[in-house]
């Protein structure tokens, strides 16, 4: 459930301020919650009975309720324990003077999700410098340790070409994280890891799951993927390998819409978003390039704004997060689509390497000729 | 004891009187079932169920039988205090030969209770009534009748003696049977002490230190090895961060010298409900912690498979559990399988 409407600055001017501002708070951490008029203004100057008129005022969206508490340990007797003769803490209860009563004020709402363990994986151009800003970045929203896996597979330009190189990586990506997902589990973080992937890291991590139907993973967000449009989130996700899919799109991406004519099974859904009708998030970064999201400018804003959010809310309301528009794809004829173009490319760059360890050779061979001149 | 299936008179006495009882003791949702069961009329209050009940044993409707029937699943199951015990599998073995054991419990003495009916009797000291082997399991019962006050604030008044003004404060006395069991389930390689009175140190020092005594004649008490209760408290509190149907109200972990608690305010929400404090429960390295008590509502299922939330007390270093709803036998049972699960 999202926040409900609440004319804030309406309440604003028949309560206090800080007591609406305390209220508010509530409300946009997310997650149920239960206050009292004297809870809320405890923090205040306020009196609890101003409190209380401001919770009864929001009253809906919040339940009041009159709860019955044990006087001398102050735990609440459930409705269906009132004909106990004893509180959980052992206080006779039968007399009704050992009772009290006050009013409370339920919200009502799916519990937030708990960020256990990141793995992050870049893309094939770099090494994934944005990982250690991630880090950080993680490492100061939550208030406690949240551990990020950083996996860093090496400069990947030819090699992401080849069909036998990306196998090799998947693999190494399954691998790696079944690992760490037995370390953790002995460390008491617990459960599939969240993964945030940039371009060749995207690719890898979805064939991972397809390739290994026991890998898990929790939430998953997707920056300049180039993975197919048209790639099936729905298998994954019913097959309980994937929580949820958040794909962050750039409009300006040029690798992710290059990416379809030189690695095998890969589109720009990094630039157009997924085309298929999948249940996962979708949220367009308009004139965002490849690696925008990660530039010092733009971190900040998009974890708080994008993938925190994404990463913490109830299940029930991940789709309001979308911003997406539709666009129609179709995959290109087939000598393009990443057949004989990556081939001609590989040749090239194989007859360049040859051409320059021949070139060395002969120029050793020239130098040790001139020497022994 | 005689099994009749018509009631004397003296009998019918009997089972009014626990009648009576029963429907001041047990939840309103037992005894609806046992009315129901049998085609009784319910009725809506309290009142109606004793009247109903009443009506149905004098017409012969409601007889020993179906009571023991429903006593044997209601009465001295749920609310009440649990020690827990683990059976080494050799002895698991020896405890499944019915006959060794009726033997033995015959040879100690106990001739009379050994497969006795359930008893109707209130007497005043904790007393014996019943062993039997049913279902693969044996059980030994206590029963002790004792009166409680419940505060009637309405009946109150003044009075006025000598010239002078008295506050009289009225309390209705019932009475009520508490049931101490003893029960070893060796298929599930688990036995456990039940204790209907509430905790104090001493006075369930002495309900275990008499239940052994007794039971020690039939079966080998001190190969029994107790629950390590603080393991289930950390391992429980775990299961609930995942919301998988396990909610803690509180929890405290200790670590050498000091602890630490989390507790919910409401009845409503579990602590893990409200995120700030659950972050900070995330911090928590629990292996570094022992677990010291913990409230939490457990899921549990009748025999029927339905299922329902009840609320369990655990205490760590008294290896106690302590069950804070009334239940049926077979609820019972699945929290304490839960509970095994966990440790």
């Amino acid at each position: 459930m999202r926040a409900p409407e609440i004319p804030w600055d309406g309440l604003s001017k028949r309560y206090p301020t800080e007591l609406v501002q305390a209220v508010r708070r509530l409300f946009e951490r997310g997650g149920p919650f239960e206050t009292s008029g004297l809870e809320l203004s405890s923090e205040t100057s306020c009196s609890p009975e101003v409190g209380e008129d401001l919770l009864r005022a929001i009253s809906p969206p919040l339940l009041a309720r009159n709860a019955v508490r044990c006087a001398s340990c102050r735990f609440e007797i459930p409705d269906d324990a009132r004909d106990q003769r004893y509180c959980p803490n052992g206080h006779d209860i039968t007399d009704p003077e050992s009772l009290r009563q006050g009013w409370m004020f339920a919200f009502d709402a799916a519990r937030t999700r708990d960020v256990r363990w990141v793995l992050a994986l870049h893309g094939m151009n770099t090494s994934g410098a944005w990982q250690e800003e991630f880090n950080w970045r993680v490492a100061t929203t939550y208030g406690r340790s949240v551990p990020v896996a950083i996996y860093k597979y090496g400069i990947v330009r030819p090699g992401a070409l080849s069909r036998w190189y990306l196998g090799r990586l998947t693999r190494d990506v399954s691998s790696r994280i079944e690992r760490l997902q037995g370390q953790t589990d002995a460390d008491g973080f617990g459960g599939p890891p969240d993964v945030i992937a940039h371009s060749l890291g995207t690719w890898l991590i979805a064939n991972a799951l397809l390739r290994n139907s026991g890998l898990r993973v929790g939430r998953l967000i997707l920056t300049g993927s180039i993975l197919r449009p048209d790639f099936c989130w729905q298998a994954l996700i019913s097959n309980g390998q994937v929580q949820a899919v958040l794909n962050h799109y750039g409009t300006k991406d040029i690798w992710a819409g290059l990416a379809h004519f030189v690695i095998p099974d890969s589109g720009p859904s990094g630039r157009i978003g997924f085309t298929v009708d999948a249940p996962i998030v979708q949220v367009r970064a308009a004139g965002f390039a490849h690696s925008d999201f990660f530039l010092e400018e733009n971190l900040s804003r998009v974890f708080q704004e994008t993938w925190h959010p994404f990463l913490t809310s109830a299940e029930s309301d991940l789709r309001a997060l979308s911003i997406h528009e539709a666009v129609k794809w179709s995959e290109s004829p087939w000598p393009l689509r990443a057949t004989l173009l990556p081939a001609l490319l590989m040749s090239i760059w194989w007859f360049v390497v040859l051409v320059g360890i021949l070139c060395f050779g002969v120029g050793i061979y020239r130098i040790f000729q001139m020497l022994m001149n | 004891m005689p099994y009749v299936s018509e009631p004397l008179p003296s009998e019918a006495d009997a089972l009014v009187r626990l009648a009576q009882g029963i429907v001041l003791a047990q939840g309103n949702e037992f005894i609806k079932e046992l009315l129901r069961d049998r085609g009784i009329r319910i009725g809506a209050t309290k009142a109606d169920f004793e009247r109903n009940m009443l009506a149905a044993i004098y017409a012969g409707d409601l007889r020993r039988e179906h009571i023991e029937l429903w006593l044997n699943e209601v009465e001295g199951w749920g609310n009440q205090h649990v020690y827990l015990y683990d059976v080494p599998r050799d002895l698991s073995i020896s405890l499944g030969d019915e006959e060794a054991l009726k033997k033995k419990a015959l040879k100690a003495g106990f001739q009379e209770q050994y497969d006795a009916g359930i008893s109707l009797e209130y007497p005043p000291q904790r007393t014996l009534t019943r062993i039997d082997y049913t279902d693969g399991q044996l059980s030994f019962v206590w029963h002790q009748g004792k009166e409680s006050a419940i505060r009637k604030k309405d009946r109150d008044f003044r009075n006025e003696i000598d010239g002078d003004i008295y506050d009289f404060r009225a309390y209705r006395i019932r009475s009520e049977r508490a049931v101490t069991r003893f029960v070893v389930r060796p298929s599930d390689n688990v036995a456990a002490i039940f204790i209907q009175t509430p905790w104090i140190e001493e006075e369930h020092d002495k309900v275990i230190r008499d239940v052994i005594t007794v039971v020690a004649r039939v079966i080998q008490f001190d190969e029994l090895r107790p629950f390590a209760i603080a393991t289930a408290i950390k391992k429980l509190d775990a299961i609930s961060l995942n919301s998988k149907g396990v909610v803690a109200h509180s929890t405290r972990l200790s670590s050498s010298g000091a602890y630490i608690e989390f507790g919910s305010t409401s009845a409503r929400l579990g602590y893990q409900d409200v995120g700030p404090v659950r972050e900070v429960r995330q911090a928590v390295r629990p292996r570094s912690f022992v677990g010291l008590n913990g409230n939490f509502m457990l899921p549990c299922a009748d025999r029927n498979g339905d299922t329902r939330s009840v609320g369990v007390q655990l205490v760590g270093e008294q290896r106690r559990l302590k069950l804070g709803h009334q239940m049926t036998a077979s609820e019972v049972w699945s929290i304490v399988q839960l509970v095994k699960e966990n440790l």
